[in-house]
């Protein structure tokens, strides 16, 4: 696998071998899902934007390639086999905040129809409508917790 | 904490300094100057994003990041050890200078006063 051509013509393209370039794939998915609070699908929508390009597509890209391994390559990696199943659980993990910052942006757009808010809300500026819409998203939790 | 910034400026002491602890990353003088200009380059606008009227300077390393990969891509086909780390450091400063500096705070605007979000019917 790590020596196949399809790895050897990936190399070409991307100067460093794909196991590097997938070592540091994770190390995005660290950085970009340490970063910010739990709140940043509303202060920093751009940040969870990021984090779920970077987890979502690519973990599904990690699947991808290891049915390939099998299909086109015709051989197995046991350590290949392992980061898609890790891949696959932190889509799963990181699904809810990349739909809930979606939905809060959408939420935005569909109230207000103004592309400058929009946009002024993805960057994570303040605005009392973006104020109001985020706290109806939290709402339920606060009534949750005061009837505990 | 800025531990972006701190990551940036460890990366950018790799750069300059890193064919003093790997020999396979030396190379002729054209290129150790670039490496040890860039990373040079590279720890001056970390450590300056810790200067309130200079916090955005760690945005100025996403150009650096893009020269760095850049400079990998003359070595097409056969890069050798040095371009190849040159790479590894562009892509690793552009995922970490998109990070804000005090990335677990909120943003300034949103500080500026208590959110109604967070206030309860009791307050």
């Amino acid at each position: 696998v790590l020596d196949s051509d399809v790895s050897e013509r990936m190399r070409y393209w991307f100067l460093i071998p794909d196991a590097a370039f997938g070592a540091l794939a994770y190390l995005g998915d660290a950085v970009f899902g340490l970063a910010g609070s739990t709140r940043r699908w509303q202060y920093r929508p751009w940040l969870v934007v990021i984090f779920g390009i970077d987890v979502i597509p690519l973990g599904i890209v990690s699947a991808v390639l290891v049915v390939l391994q099998g299909a086109v390559v015709g051989s197995w990696c046991l350590l290949c086999l392992v980061t898609a199943v890790i891949s696959l659980i932190l889509v799963v993990i990181a699904v809810d905040e990349v739909w809930s910052c979606l939905l809060y942006l959408w939420t935005v757009w569909r109230e207000t129809r103004d592309r400058r808010l929009l946009w002024d809300t993805f960057w994570g500026r303040r605005s009392p409508a973006a104020e109001r819409i985020g706290a109806a998203f939290v709402q339920p939790a606060h009534r949750t917790q005061e009837h505990g | 904490m800025m531990w972006s910034r701190v990551i940036e400026m460890l990366l950018g002491l790799w750069l300059a300094a890193g064919p003093v602890f790997v020999p396979q990353l030396i190379q002729p003088p054209p290129w150790r100057l670039l490496d040890i200009g860039l990373g040079s380059v590279t720890i001056v606008l970390a450590a300056a994003s810790f200067w309130p009227r200079a916090h955005f300077a760690h945005l100025l390393l996403l150009v650096v990041g893009a020269v760095l990969i850049a400079s990998g891509y003359l070595f097409l086909g056969a890069p050798p050890p040095a371009a190849q780390n040159r790479a590894v450091v562009g892509f690793l400063l552009l995922m970490f200078a998109i990070i804000p500096n005090h990335a677990s705070r909120p943003p300034r605007s949103w500080n500026d006063a208590p959110l109604r979000a967070l206030r309860t019917p009791a307050d």
